[in-house]
């Protein structure tokens, strides 16, 4: 009875079968609620960080539910207009949350998350129920998140939960890291038809708990994989389904496509055509979890940031591919001329002091460093790189930049970015991580444009960055008399 | 990931301003025939379907970024009719 909340590995329901047009997809979403802002991509990408990450997240969706934006059917918040949120970690709590609770929910979510010991009430429920000492130490935050944050929902909560008239609920691409591969395992049904997985099944605290195992303070997630069962040797018979056959069995389409090659042009050597290596590597990658190799029967996985700090893959994908639905690419084809794209990211470094002796540092600062530092410069790499790839008949482009880096004054970017990663962080923190998120945004010029464009005014950032950031500031040397 | 200006027509020259779909991807369609439009690089398979998604015509082609590609001149993709199983 102790160990009804252990849940160990994660066995997703088994697909009955495999159809585009069913399951936790955005064709499902949008089936209910079709997109009001009809020419305007509204995605949002959330990094890690504990609840530094969700408490900041928390405050851009704050900013935009406070922004009214025209519509046929009237006012609404933008917050209500949002097509995607991709996120990791710390940030996948608060977009898993918004995505069930929606823009009235940001108040219990804050009150009953954010502002909550969790990390206090994980060790005391240990101490009160020793048994838990026996769990996988991810199940302990699993359960956590279970009781308190999203009361056993699952997947297909998201798809019935009853919702305003006008309101839209974000398409959301949880995002962990497969440990095998080193890449990214989104939870969306497009990666769980390659499992055979029905992730209208899966609870929403396990799919969060993946996102954040970050590795060593907390064990794997494992999810059973149940490729090779009848739903997919069934799909390139149902036109619905978006596989073929090859010559192992059924496949994607889109997978069978990526992994497309030239004619070798050496004995033993196949290249992609157009040399389009990232399509190869996403194709390949996907064909592992098809099980051909008997070597796949479980995926474990970890923290999203080891893969990708921000949660930027998918967006990156859909804002460049027609393969994956909802395509940014597609609709642009299709008439949208403006994007939204706004990246929060809460990284931290740590309070140092290795550039003061010769001698190396420990192993925890080692790993800590290896991990954190080559992702955080990656992600300022694929932002620009994206900016430069967009659709060039995007007439209006918002890339907003939530960051601690474009604090202007030091003493300020120094508060924040030391804040450490935690699952429990005081009042005061929590209060000025989401007006600072809620800010950053209303203050981002690229903001400001889009919401013009719209035919709206952002409103006023009140308290502003620099007003937040008053009681650590750098003091201003003054010279002596 | 490179864009590259396309259009897809159909060999028999209608539907235009009908949808098209890539990849199997049959949640969202990919464009509209006879429009200028940008697709990434690599294999695609691109497909008009019906009321039942059913491919109904269909092209597997090779995009790729040749030199002087712009909205002015894009790859051209011409789909053919899929047999009647």
């Amino acid at each position: 009875m102790v160990l009804a909340g252990c849940a160990s590995p994660v066995v997703p329901g088994k697909l009955a079968q495999i159809d585009e047009n069913a399951g936790y997809r955005y064709g499902t979403l949008d089936k209910q609620s079709p997109k009001a802002l009809r020419d305007t991509a509204v995605l949002l990408a959330f990094s890690g960080g504990g609840t530094r990450a969700a408490a900041l997240t928390e405050g851009a969706l704050r900013a935009l539910a406070d922004t009214q934006v025209p519509t046929p059917a009237g006012s609404v918040p933008l917050a209500t207009q949002i097509d995607v949120i991709s996120s990791v970690s710390g940030g996948s709590v608060t977009a898993a949350a918004f995505a069930l609770g929606g823009t009235s929910g940001l108040g219990s979510y804050e009150k009953n998350f954010l502002r909550q010991d969790a990390q206090g009430s994980m060790i005391t429920g240990v101490i009160l129920n020793p048994t838990k000492l026996a769990w996988p130490r991810i199940d302990i935050l699993r359960d956590y998140l279970d009781d308190n944050v999203f009361n056993h929902k699952t997947y297909q909560d998201l798809i019935t939960i009853d919702k305003l008239p006008y309101e839209r609920r974000p398409y959301v691409i949880l995002n962990a890291t497969d440990m095998a591969s080193g890449s990214v395992f989104s939870f969306t049904q497009d990666q769980f038809d390659l499992i055979c997985g029905d992730l209208t099944t899966v609870k929403l605290a396990d799919a969060v708990a993946a996102s954040a195992a970050f590795p060593v303070a907390l064990s794997a997630v494992t999810i059973q994989n149940q490729a090779g069962c009848p739903a997919q040797q069934a799909a390139p018979a149902n036109p619905r389904s978006g596989w073929e056959t090859d010559a192992r069995g059924a496949v994607p389409s889109r997978v069978a496509e990526d992994r497309a090659v030239e004619q070798p042009d050496q004995a033993g050597i196949e290249y992609p055509i157009a040399r389009n290596f990232d399509r190869f590597h996403r194709g390949t990658v996907a064909l592992t979890y098809l099980n051909r190799e008997g070597q796949k029967n479980y995926v474990q996985l970890l923290d999203g940031g080891l893969a990708d700090n921000v949660g930027l893959t998918m967006p990156y994908i859909l804002m460049t591919s027609a393969e994956f639905a909802p395509s940014v690419q597609s609709w642009v084809n299709l008439g949208v001329n403006k994007l939204l794209f706004i990246v929060v990211n809460a990284r931290n470094e740590t309070d140092n002091d290795f550039g003061t002796h010769a001698s190396s540092p420990g192993i925890v600062d080692t790993l800590e460093n290896t991990i954190n530092t080559p992702i955080d410069a990656t992600t300022f790499q694929l932002i620009d790189h994206l900016g430069d790839e967009l659709d060039p008949r995007l007439k209006t482009k918002g890339i907003v930049m939530v960051d601690f880096d474009f604090i202007r004054d030091a003493g300020c970017r120094v508060h924040f970015i030391h804040l450490v990663t935690s699952w429990a962080l005081s009042q005061q923190d929590i209060t000025d991580l989401i007006a600072l998120g809620r800010a950053m945004v209303l203050q981002s010029p690229d903001y400001q444009k889009l919401v013009t464009a719209l035919g709206a005014t952002a409103p006023v950032a009140i308290p502003s960055v620099d007003q937040i950031c008053a009681p650590y500031k750098t003091p201003v040397k003054t010279a002596a008399p | 990931m490179q864009q590259v200006y396309t259009k897809v027509l159909r060999s028999d020259g209608g539907g235009i301003g009908d949808p098209y779909y890539v990849a199997g991807n049959y949640q969202q369609a990919a464009g509209t025939i006879g429009a200028v439009q940008m697709s990434e690089t690599g294999q695609l398979k691109f497909e008009t379907i019906d009321a039942n998604n059913i491919p109904t015509w269909r092209a597997v082609a090779n995009i790729c970024n040749s030199p002087g590609n712009s909205a002015a001149a894009p790859m051209t993709v011409t789909l053919q009719p899929v047999p009647m199983v």
